[in-house]
């Protein structure tokens, strides 16, 4: 796709990120609250004395300390019993073929579209009184996809 | 065998066998019931209630399957009656499972490159699920490693347009190991019928069907006659009193939680902490992205064989986990772990065509690595400490408390857990053939389903709710944990603290007052 085309696709797409910027409450991924410092202390008292080295680096080195709170918010962004509930199970198998079909036929479009909110979801977080607002759009998009698949298929 | 298996094989006998006997910390309820039933089996040829080589066992009420226990006779014949010996059997057949994957995903072609296949008996070896599950005493490994095989064999034969009768029989008797495979078995069934009919349609197969029916019927003859008894039927209880309605509403939901990326990457949805080992996810982490360029793969190749057989057993697997109740449970669905490992796989295979060889080396052995620390740090350092009280620690100490004292009396409060007796059986080693007695007559009623009646009398002990009115006037030891007798009950009726079992963290889990009568009775004529 020309270069055009993907800036066009990306200015689009922006108002999303930046409305999923602006309502979440971010991540504090340097700084523990008195519960996790706690769990911490917890966790850290629990090592045997040949393995007090490790767990200071596992329990009390910020990089770690990043790596799970980053963990946690990259994996919650795939919650597709959020996104599917109740009669809304039907559109999940309709999602995943016309996702599906769009990497197909666009692959690195999709993924960079796909990679973008969760990356932003990953580094905020999902305090957020309206979902992943940033994913909607894509998952919009591949729920079109789909039905038009099936309806191809079978009409 | 290809030693590079071998050595996968020796690693993960490592990470199933290690320290077996005391991580987890403590018997859980079902361990010590499945092992005392095969030790009275053993004994004398009836379980815990006198049925004499039961088609499906009470426990609790739950009129298990049988074959687990059968299967446990001798490991404590040879082994004795230690949790040990039941945990053994899971991690054999988790060995078995790795051998399985190797072994079919070779015969099957399933991958395009040779790594990929010992890539998934890696994958699967070291997956949390996969091992918290090999280290387990009771029958939920066991039943899905036989599913498992029976799926293999029938794979293997449909791809020559064959019904595999080996694979049906294993299938059926799996149905025999758990609650889970009894349903799976159906389902499957219905729809492998249904997707690969027009495949199996051939002169040979239907010349077949009569002879392969014959040999399903004859397995399943021990199922058939449990059906006109309200044994087979105690897991469909929950569906007593629920509308269609609510039924979808709670199908749906718990369908969506089981294949939930979040849920098998991430936190498990499990509320029962016994199920799961602290701050650790069913599957790595990392592996989301494999496994989404694996389903990828999977879409594209969904009319061939391979793609439809892998779908249908993935797609069906949490089905009976669904329809099981209103909580999520881990291990209704182990079904799901095979199919998910091989989706990982069909990404590690396609990556591994892409990417530099190089990089997918350095990146994947520094990811094992990890995953390795992470799994040590939950399982064999929190797990033993953070999760002893759901392993039911303690009882052990206590049945020692009790060995010592021969003469004394002990009231056991049972109002938090039904399940405290099976636990004192097993440690104590009561003998089955004394306990028998107190259930004369009871296989006329074995299998309606009798209520089941927590309280029992054996030895020096009562297991039973404590009786406040009279317990504190009979000189006896009353035991229970912390909520059942608190410190200021203990004080106004004189008690004496003389038992005191704590967590591997410290914290009180079984307490035991020995009462005083004469001081009670003395307090309550001063006060009159």
């Amino acid at each position: 796709m020309k270069y055009k085309y993907y800036t066009i696709l990306f200015l689009l797409y922006l108002p999303f990120l930046l409305i999923q910027y602006f309502t979440t409450k971010p991540t504090k991924l340097l700084e523990h609250t008195e519960i996790e410092t706690v769990e911490q202390i917890y966790r850290m008292h629990q090592y045997p004395p040949y393995a007090y080295r490790l767990a200071n680096i596992i329990e009390a080195r910020s990089e770690f300390r990043i790596f799970f709170k980053l963990e946690k918010n990259f994996i919650s962004s795939f919650d597709i019993s959020n996104f599917f509930n109740s009669y809304r199970i039907f559109l999940l198998p309709i999602f995943l073929i016309g996702y599906f079909e769009i990497i197909k036929k666009y692959p690195k479009e999709t993924l960079f579209f796909s990679f973008l909110p969760i990356v932003l979801l990953t580094i905020i977080g999902h305090q957020n009184l309206y979902g992943p607002i940033s994913l909607y759009p894509i998952m919009l998009l591949s729920i079109i996809i789909g039905l038009l698949k099936l309806a191809n298929k079978w009409i | 065998m290809d030693l590079k298996i071998i050595l996968i094989i020796i690693f993960a006998s490592f990470l199933y066998f290690f320290k077996i006997n005391v991580i987890p910390n403590g018997v859980y309820s079902d361990e010590a019931t499945v092992g005392y039933n095969a030790y009275s089996i053993l004994q004398t040829g009836k379980d815990e209630y006198g049925q004499k080589f039961p088609l499906a066992f009470r426990f609790f009420g739950a009129y298990t399957p049988p074959l687990f226990v059968y299967i446990s006779i001798p490991f404590i014949k040879l082994l004795g009656l230690k949790v040990g010996s039941l945990r053994i059997i899971s991690g054999l057949s988790t060995i078995l499972g790795i051998y399985l994957i190797y072994f079919y995903s070779e015969k099957l072609n399933l991958f395009n490159s040779k790594a990929s296949r010992y890539l998934a008996s890696f994958t699967f070896a070291i997956t949390p699920w996969v091992v918290f599950n090999a280290r387990l005493g009771y029958e939920v490994t066991l039943g899905y490693i036989i599913f498992s095989l029976g799926l293999f064999l029938i794979w293997d034969k449909l791809i020559k347009n064959k019904i595999s009768i080996s694979g049906l029989i294993i299938l059926s008797l799996s149905t025999y190991i758990g609650h889970t495979q009894r349903y799976l078995f159906p389902v499957f069934l219905l729809f492998f019928s249904l997707i690969f009919y027009s495949k199996l349609k051939t002169k040979n197969n239907l010349k077949l069907l009569p002879k392969n029916l014959f040999l399903l019927f004859i397995t399943q003859i021990p199922n058939i006659i449990l059906l006109t008894t309200p044994a087979f039927w105690v897991k469909n209880n929950v569906y007593v009193n629920t509308n269609i309605y609510q039924l979808f509403n709670d199908f749906s939901s718990q369908l969506l939680t089981y294949f939930s990326p979040k849920y098998i990457f991430g936190i498990s949805p499990d509320i029962n902490l016994q199920h799961t080992s602290p701050y650790l996810p069913l599957f790595y982490s990392w592996l989301i992205i494999p496994f989404f360029v694996g389903l990828y793969q999977l879409y594209l190749t969904r009319k061939t064989l391979n793609g439809k057989y892998l779908w249908l057993i993935f797609l069906i697997s949490p089905v009976p986990g669904s329809l099981s109740g209103h909580f999520i449970s881990v291990q209704r669905v182990l079904s799901m772990i095979i199919p998910i490992v091989l989706i990982i796989t069909l990404g590690f295979d396609l990556l591994i065509t892409k990417i530099r060889r190089l990089y997918i080396i350095f990146v994947l052995s520094f990811l094992t690595i990890m995953s390795l620390l992470f799994l040590w740090r939950s399982y064999f350092i929190f797990l033993p400490k953070e999760r002893s009280v759901w392993w039911n620690y303690g009882f052990k100490e206590l049945s020692q408390e009790i060995k010592n004292n021969p003469t004394k009396k002990y009231i056991i409060d049972n109002t938090r857990d039904a399940s405290i007796y099976m636990n004192l059986l097993f440690h104590l080693q009561y003998s089955p053939s004394l306990l028998q007695k107190n259930f004369l007559n009871y296989e006329k009623i074995y299998y309606t389903n009798p209520h089941f009646n927590p309280n029992y009398n054996f030895a020096n002990i009562e297991i039973r709710p404590i009786y406040w009115e009279k317990d504190i006037y009979i000189d006896q030891i009353l035991v229970g944990d912390s909520l059942a007798i608190s410190d200021s009950q203990a004080k106004s009726h004189f008690l004496k603290k003389v038992i005191d079992i704590k967590d591997p963290t410290g914290k009180s889990l079984i307490v035991g007052y020995e009462t005083n009568p004469l001081a009670k009775y003395n307090s309550k004529n001063s006060k009159l």
